[in-house]
């Protein structure tokens, strides 16, 4: 697996920065793979699906959520909340099907869907028995 | 040292009384420390609370006010296994079962109590009680 999809985020000098000042949170990711694909869940939460991306080139999957306004109805009493815009980059290894992948985004919870090749999948090979 | 006394040197306990003692006096304070992030405004005659909930659905959470001044909000999330050949390569995220409780300085009138769920983030908004905000009493005249 860990040929398959990296995580590049240690790789901060090849990141873009943002305008704004404000510093980039890195989205928490769950990876579940299974015998079609490999499913990658990254939590960005309050950001409208309108202001995700979603970024396939050279190998690199690029995960990005722009961050609404923070709301400020009033006089703040407490605060434990991070806000900024997400950004995370994993390397997609080749035996994933890139022209499928797929997305959705549930209850702050962006879904990528990362088909594998069909050369990658599981396959039942029969034993001849001569 | 016994046990019992360094506990009670415990730097982290120190500031969490200290972290409780601010929240009451700006009338707030957190009786648990897990569970979602949040942020709590006051807005005049409410507070307008904003919990970190991602990956969790409305029916996921339950929302109860009780003694009058204190809020819970708790979630269980249960998740679907797909197929029986699944592995998991990462798992950041804090889905489960989680409670919180605050307790506010003023009575919160919990039939008018609102609550939205929009792209992870639980919104309330809990206006105060009548007999905290005052009730406006119109004055009529007999000309």
């Amino acid at each position: 697996m860990s040929n398959e999809l990296k995580n590049q985020t240690s790789q901060v000098v090849s990141r873009p920065e943002p305008t704004r000042g404000s510093k980039y949170l890195t989205p928490k990711v769950d990876i579940r793979e299974c015998e079609q694909e490999i499913t990658l869940f990254a939590e960005m939460p309050g950001v409208s699906p309108d202001n995700i991306h979603l970024h396939f080139e050279n190998g690199e999957l690029v995960l990005m959520g722009k961050a609404s306004p923070a709301s400020n109805p009033g006089k703040l009493l407490l605060d434990e909340t991070r806000h900024g815009d997400f950004y995370r980059v994993f390397s997609v290894h080749e035996s994933l099907d890139c022209s499928k992948i797929s997305a959705d985004y549930k209850h702050g919870v962006l879904i990528v869907h990362l088909p594998k090749a069909e050369a990658a999948k599981p396959r039942q090979i029969k034993v001849q028995i001569s | 040292m016994s046990l019992n006394r360094l506990s009670q040197c415990d730097p982290w306990a120190n500031f969490a009384r200290l972290q409780q003692e601010l929240n009451q006096a700006f009338g707030l304070a957190s009786l648990s420390s897990s569970g979602p992030t949040l942020k709590v405004f006051e807005d005049g005659s409410a507070l307008v609370l904003e919990a970190v909930v991602p990956g969790y659905t409305l029916e996921e959470i339950e929302i109860t006010v009780h003694d009058a001044n204190q809020l819970t909000i708790k979630g269980e999330h249960e998740e679907v296994k797909t197929e029986a050949k699944e592995t998991w390569h990462r798992k950041e995220r804090d889905l489960g079962k989680f409670s919180r409780t605050l307790q506010f300085a003023f009575p919160i009138d919990s039939e008018k109590v609102q609550a939205k769920l929009e792209n992870g983030i639980l919104k309330l908004v809990l206006p105060k009680h009548e007999s905290v905000v005052g009730r406006k009493i119109p004055i009529h005249t007999q000309n």
